[in-house]
């Protein structure tokens, strides 16, 4: 069998400095989010047509946008929720990019991540959204809830502030359960089961987390990935916990030679997932199973078994690091990153339905 | 600096000692950490330059480790035109393709927000996430401190607003949730997590409970199709996950999910598979039926049939499918080797059951020889080979369920997963020895299902005997289960004297049901016992009379009396034919019997044996019919209109006659006991009363062709010829196709005109042919009952229109005569084929047309006011003398224009159909105004 392979379907070269790219559901169009040189934000939709991308909208705004998600927008609307350097959540319609139709001054610090379930038919329940920053807070949103958030996560006034770097939503089976995942620059991991309204788990990788995501949302929490400085890639098994162990099985690879920045699951394949790293490279994994995901400790209990993972393929893609990607969720394979040097690409996997 | 001082800075540096770097070392060097730190000095340069050095690191590090980090290099990435041309191409055109779909999808999906409102589209959401909490978070920073303070943790999420936020309420709540969820063998862990303090560390597999709290229904109102589609694949292929994960269970949930949303094939197929793994054999065999519903021939489908028939150890079944297979694709290496599994176990099945008991033979007679060590040595080895056998086709199973799994191409992360699968055969193994029970499971199922049906007024001690017995035998433990059916049989025996129907009823079942456990402990002799016994009580239970037979004629067949479990089984294949397994099992012990050239012999002696059988047979279907349609209200009724259907059948009319005028004096509305006791009358050639019967009947329901049949015959016996004509003729009017009542009526037209003696005769004879015909249709009940077990209320319901067409051609028609609502209309009307214009005038003219347009309701288009046109326009060129003044065009034509859609469809009217219409309704009497109604 062949390896898969990463090509470059198309690229562009833009006139800002971007930080991360959303596809637009049910569509080939993507989202690119920024930064203009005067510190304004940028929001430009491209559509891909016939090898290349066209541009289709864009708007500016006051403040530079750092992230965005359409995770808790619904199918038919398909909004999107942004997070910028002034620490507002503003969630876009596409068609009326003039006014936001939903707006918060949600931290004090820029948001760094953001992420939302309960849309797009991904996850049951509520649509949340929820947004970390550099402000050491990490907030739970519901679109239908005006100026408060549902939950907040957060150090208490003695302690010191950790600048929250990553945050993302998991767990949510049914219409009830639903975690919180939130990594911090020291390298702290915080689980928090929002249904209980009580932390979960908590561990400390050394280096601090860039990205956070779960394999998939809307299941039985099954695995998370944990990107680090200093080149490390954690995946937990999600299945089974035991603190007498340190909560979750994990396997760490490292990889990249530099920070690694982002993971993202296929979302048409849960094993399998990229990173992209602050040498502009990309690493395409495959997460295997043990044959048995469950051992019984010395006590008698059960403990989680790590799998392990295994390199399909790695490209170097750009001198600069890589700030978004995302995979497409309606073509398996295709997905959209843009990277430090300005220029967004659009880039194909091929044989991925082969592993 | 000195060359030392040098050297031990190296060191220090890289921890790679300079003399390191060199040839001869590399070469003998066999660590690849050591290799590895040689090559990260070599290629950062520190050192200097050593190109060939390091080309021959690098090449001993691949060899030695290939997966090693520092081999890992960035590959440029490929841009399009770096690729051949034909992959080029294959990307271009993936590309292209989806991004000329995806708009149609988009589009679909976007156009569903202006037809939604807000409200509408809210409904299934939950609110907002709790609304006090935004009084907890105003509060939040106060409390937080204190709690974490304590805990060192930075949560300040409101641990005291939130009542049960305090530790000790935690663990209640985390047990309580855990009593809810746990499973028996969870128990331990439960215990020592209550122990100890802690919040939620202890070692749970949450795979394992959650799965349960998975929504099995799907939201899917405001959904369209495509959404719907869209959403059925993402939950197909989150069970396509949980399956390579090894979460059988999830995958099911998964897989059902995808199911309720979209019913498609696929997902069927892979619930199969997951079930498969599961060892529900039972319920993959229903899942590929429904796939093969879908796809007549698709082998995974039929493998995987074959596999679970194979490990229920129904190897014929088995083998039907995979000759399937084989048939579809020759070359199907899977099923090859599958087919060949199947027949080597079926051997040794075979053979197995013999050996045992051909061993427990030699047992007891050793026993009773001599009782010395001889003894314990033979049991020893017998045992030992006994268990030898059983790990052979163990062994093979595990084989056969792996490799037809791995056929698996569709999806191949899953096929994928099946290697690894494939190391791990000590799981495998173990689930194995689990087999045995789980095999014996479908039979256990149907058992329960009858007697969930039956048993409505046990006392609770036999129920919970029951139970029990139940229970052990989905265990696999046998024995047990016999000493409890054993006991609960002997406690209804005592209690006979009260009720002897409803506990003959229940005994039946449970002997039928010891007769199982004795089937699987190979006590045939006992077996046999019970079946017969079991035969005995059993009155009027098709299905478990069936089963007892069946089971029965295995015992034979197994004890080896094959002559007597032939003529059991040709009992059984009379019965239903369309039972496979009697048909194997009945063409088995036929080859046996004509090898050893016994069959003639038998054939002559079971001549007479079946056809008494065959009379015994032929009502209890519809007994059951009769059954299902009246409500339990009227069980007494039934119960008398059983005994007297039962009568029937044994021919001993008279006492028929004595409970259906039971039913009558309960019930004197219902006209089916007067039909029945009418038939009774016919056969006792008392054709006064029957007349009297009948004519009651057709007062009620004057186009009861039953009864006006069977009002001629009364008639034609009393020598009432003209009057028995009539009767006929009526029948003619409103079934013309009637075949039977047409005979009649000309054999009457004969008798008339000879005048001949032999009237009786013919008669007699008719009857008989009424009974006969009855039969397709009764099969055809009991056959949908046997599938649709769940659905049998709807199914015999569905049935009923059919069921009174008892004297009507044997061709599945419509009784038109007795359309009572738009239902049934519809279903008439979509029941005849397309161009059977002859049909749908008879349909027609058996319609009120003052009830036309409600029976069409919503449902017209224009292709049925076409026919409807069609029919009208035929109607009015046929003698218009028989049509009634009410059944006249005119009132037909006003009636269709009454219907809900009529002024829309007639749009559709072509100029042909309008030809049609005015010629038909210049025949009318108010021509204007149905002129101006279809605007002509």
């Amino acid at each position: 069998m062949e390896k898969p392979q990463i090509i470059l379907y198309a690229q562009k070269s833009l006139n800002y400095t971007l930080f991360d790219c959303k596809w637009i559901p049910y569509s080939a169009k993507f989202v690119v989010l920024g930064n203009h040189a005067r510190g304004t934000g940028a929001i430009q939709v491209y559509e891909l047509a016939s090898g290349d991308v066209k541009l289709v909208k864009e708007t500016e705004k006051l403040k530079a946008f750092k992230c965005g998600t359409f995770g808790a927008s619904k199918v038919e609307t398909r909004h999107l929720a942004t997070g910028d350097f002034d620490g507002n959540l503003n969630i876009w319609d596409l068609e009326r990019l003039e006014q936001p139709i939903y707006s918060v001054k949600a931290h004090k610090e820029i948001i760094n991540a953001i992420d939302g379930v309960g849309g797009l038919g991904i996850g049951e329940g509520a649509p949340e959204i929820v947004t970390a920053s550099r402000d050491g807070s990490v907030k739970v949103w519901d679109p239908r809830q005006k100026d408060v958030p549902v939950a907040i996560i957060e150090p208490a006034e003695n302690e010191t502030k950790r600048d929250a770097w990553a945050a993302c939503f998991g767990h949510a089976y049914n219409s009830h359960e639903r975690c919180v995942c939130s990594g911090y620059d020291n390298g702290d991991i915080k689980l928090f089961d929002l249904r209980n309204m009580c932390l979960k788990w908590e561990t400390n990788v050394k280096n601090g987390v860039c990205c956070l995501e779960f394999d998939r949302k809307d299941i039985i929490m099954n695995k998370l990935l944990a990107t680090t400085l200093e080149s490390k890639i954690n995946v937990y098994d999600m299945r089974t916990q035991n603190d007498a162990h340190g909560g979750f099985a994990k396997v760490t690879e490292k990889a990249h030679d530099s920070t690694v920045w982002l993971g993202k699951h296929l979302p048409q394949n849960r094993e399998v997932f990229m990173t992209c790293g602050g040498g502009g490279s990309m690493y395409l994994w495959k997460y295997s199973y043990p044959p048995n995901r469950v051992a019984k400790d010395a006590n008698g209990e059960e403990m989680g078994v790590p799998g392990t993972i295994q390199l399909l393929q790695n490209v170097g893609l750009s001198s600069q690091p890589i700030s978004g990607f995302d995979w497409s969720p309606d073509k398996l394979g295709l997905a959209v990153s843009t990277s430090f040097d300005q220029t967004v690409r659009v880039i194909v996997c091929t044989k991925l339905n082969s592993i | 600096m000195t060359d030392v001082d040098f050297v031990a800075d190296a060191k220090k540096k890289h921890d790679v000692p300079l003399e390191h770097l060199d040839f001869k070392h590399v070469e003998k060097c066999e660590n690849v950490k050591e290799l590895e730190k040689i090559y990260r000095v070599l290629i950062s340069g520190v050192e200097g330059k050593y190109p060939d050095l390091e080309n021959f690191v690098h090449e001993k590090i691949k060899r030695l480790s290939p997966t090693s980090r520092v081999l890992r290099k960035d590959n440029p990435i490929f841009t399009k035109q770096a690729l051949s041309k034909a992959e080029q191409e294959l990307i271009d055109n993936e590309i292209l393709s989806f991004v000329k779909e995806i708009p149609n999808v988009e589009k679909k999906i976007v156009s569903n927000t202006e037809i939604l409102n807000e409200s509408e589209r809210d409904t299934d959401i939950p609110p907002v996430r709790s609304a006090k909490q935004a009084s907890i978070i105003s509060s939040a920073s106060k409390s937080s401190s204190q709690t974490i303070q304590e805990t060192k943790k930075e949560i300040s999420t409101s641990k005291k607003s939130v009542k049960p936020k305090d530790y000790r309420e935690w663990e209640k709540i985390e047990k309580q949730i855990e009593n809810e969820l746990e499973d028996k063998n969870d128990n331990e862990s439960i215990s020592k997590v209550s122990k100890d303090k802690t919040v939620v560390n202890h070692g749970r597999d949450l795979s394992k409970n959650l799965v349960k709290e998975l929504p099995k229904e799907v939201p899917v109102e405001n959904m369209d199709d495509t959404k719907r589609s869209i959403k059925a694949d993402q939950e197909k292929c989150k069970g396509n996950e949980a399956y390579a994960s090894g979460s059988y269970a999830e995958a099911v949930a998964y897989y059902s999910r995808s199911i309720k949303l979209f019913p498609n094939a696929a997902s069927y197929n892979n619930r199969a598979l997951a079930y498969i793994k599961m060892e529900q054999w039972e319920k993959a065999i229903q899942d590929c039926n429904e796939v093969l519903k879908y796809e007549k021939d698709n082998i995974k489908a039929l493998l995987r049939r074959a596999t679970a028939y194979h490990k229920r150890k129904n190897f014929d079944k088995a083998n039907i499918d995979i000759d399937r297979c084989l048939v579809l694709d020759p070359n199907d290496k899977k099923a090859q080797d599958l087919k060949k599994q199947i027949e080597a176990d079926h051997k040794k099945d075979t053979e197995d059951k013999e050996r045992v008991k051909s061993i427990g033979g030699n047992r007891l007679k050793i026993e009773e020889t001599d009782g010395s060590d001889e003894e314990s040595e033979q049991e020893e080895e017998a045992k030992k080979e006994i268990e030898k056998k059983l790990d052979e086709p163990k062994k093979k199973i595990n084989i056969a369920e792996v490799e037809s799994d791995e056929s698996d191409s569709e999806e191949e992360t899953i096929k994928k997963f099946e290697n690894q699968e494939e190391k791990t055969d000590e799981r495998l193994k173990t689930d194995e020895s689990k087999l045995n029970p789980v095999n014996e499971q479908p039979t256990q199922i149907e058992t329960s299902k009858i007697e969930t049906k039956v048993v409505f007024e046990l006392p609770d001690s036999v129920l919970k005997l029951k139970d029990k017995a139940t229970e052990l035998f989905s265990n696999g433990q046998y024995g047990d289960a016999i000493e409890y059916y054993t006991k609960s049989i002997d406690e209804l025996k005592a209690l006979k004297s009260h009720n002897t129907t409803e506990i003959n009823k229940n005994l039946s079942v449970l002997f039928n049901n010891r007769a199982s456990c004795y089937q699987h402990i190979g006590d045939f002799k006992n077996c046999m016992k019970d079946c017969e016994s079991g035969l005995d009580l059993v009155e009027d239970n098709f299905s478990l009379k069936c089963k007892l037979l069946f089971k029965k004629a295995h015992a034979l067949e197994m004890s080896e009396k094959y002559e007597e479990s032939f003529s059991t089984y040709e009992i059984l294949m009379k019965m239903d034919s369309k039972f496979k397994n009697v048909q194997l099992n009945y063409n088995r012990v036929r080859n046996i019997l004509s090898q050893s050239g016994h069959l003639n012999k038998i054939r002559e002696k079971s001549e007479t044996k079946i056809s008494t059988s065959d009379l015994e047979i032929k009502k209890p279907p519809q007994v059951d019919i009769n059954q299902l349609e009246l409500e339990n209200k009227q069980k007494l009724y039934d119960e008398y209109k059983m005994k007297g259907n039962d009568f029937v059948k044994l021919n001993n009319y008279e006492k028929a006659c004595e409970f259906y005028s039971k039913c009558i004096d309960l019930d004197p509305s219902n006209s089916i006991a007067y039909s029945n006791r009418s038939l009774c009358y016919i056969k006792l050639n008392k054709s006064d009363l029957a007349i009297k019967d009948t004519s009651f009947v057709i007062e009620k329901e004057a186009n009861n062709v039953k009864a006006l049949y069977r009002r001629a015959l009364a008639y034609k016996d009393k020598k009432n010829y003209e009057t028995s004509l009539k009767d006929l003729n009526k029948i003619l009017s409103i079934e013309p196709n009637n075949q039977i009542a047409k005979s009649e009526l000309n054999s009457i037209q004969n008798i008339i005109h000879k005048d001949v003696q032999k009237n009786i005769e013919k008669t007699t004879n008719q009857t008989l042919i009424q009974e006969v015909e009855e039969q397709p249709v009764k099969e055809r009940i009991s056959e949908a009952k046997v599938e649709i077990k769940s659905e049998t209320k709807l199914a015999s319901k569905k049935e009923t229109p059919q069921l009174t067409p008892i004297l009507n051609t044997p061709k599945k028609t419509y009784d038109f005569t007795s359309i009572s609502n738009g239902y049934e209309f519809l279903q008439a009307w979509n029941s005849i084929s397309p161009k059977d214009l002859d049909s749908y005038t008879n349909l027609l003219s058996n319609i009120d047309p003052k009830n036309l347009h409600k029976f069409i309701g919503s449902k017209l288009d224009d292709d049925m006011l076409t026919k409807l046109i069609k029919c009208v326009h035929r109607l009015s060129n046929e003698n218009a003398d028989l049509i009634r003044d009410k059944y006249s065009i005119d009132n037909y034509l006003e009636s269709i224009s009454k219907t809900q859609r009529f002024e829309i469809t007639k749009l559709f009217i072509s100029k042909e159909q309008k030809l049609m219409l005015t010629e038909a309704i210049v025949k009318t009497s108010n021509a204007d105004k149905l002129r101006k109604l279809y605007s002509i």
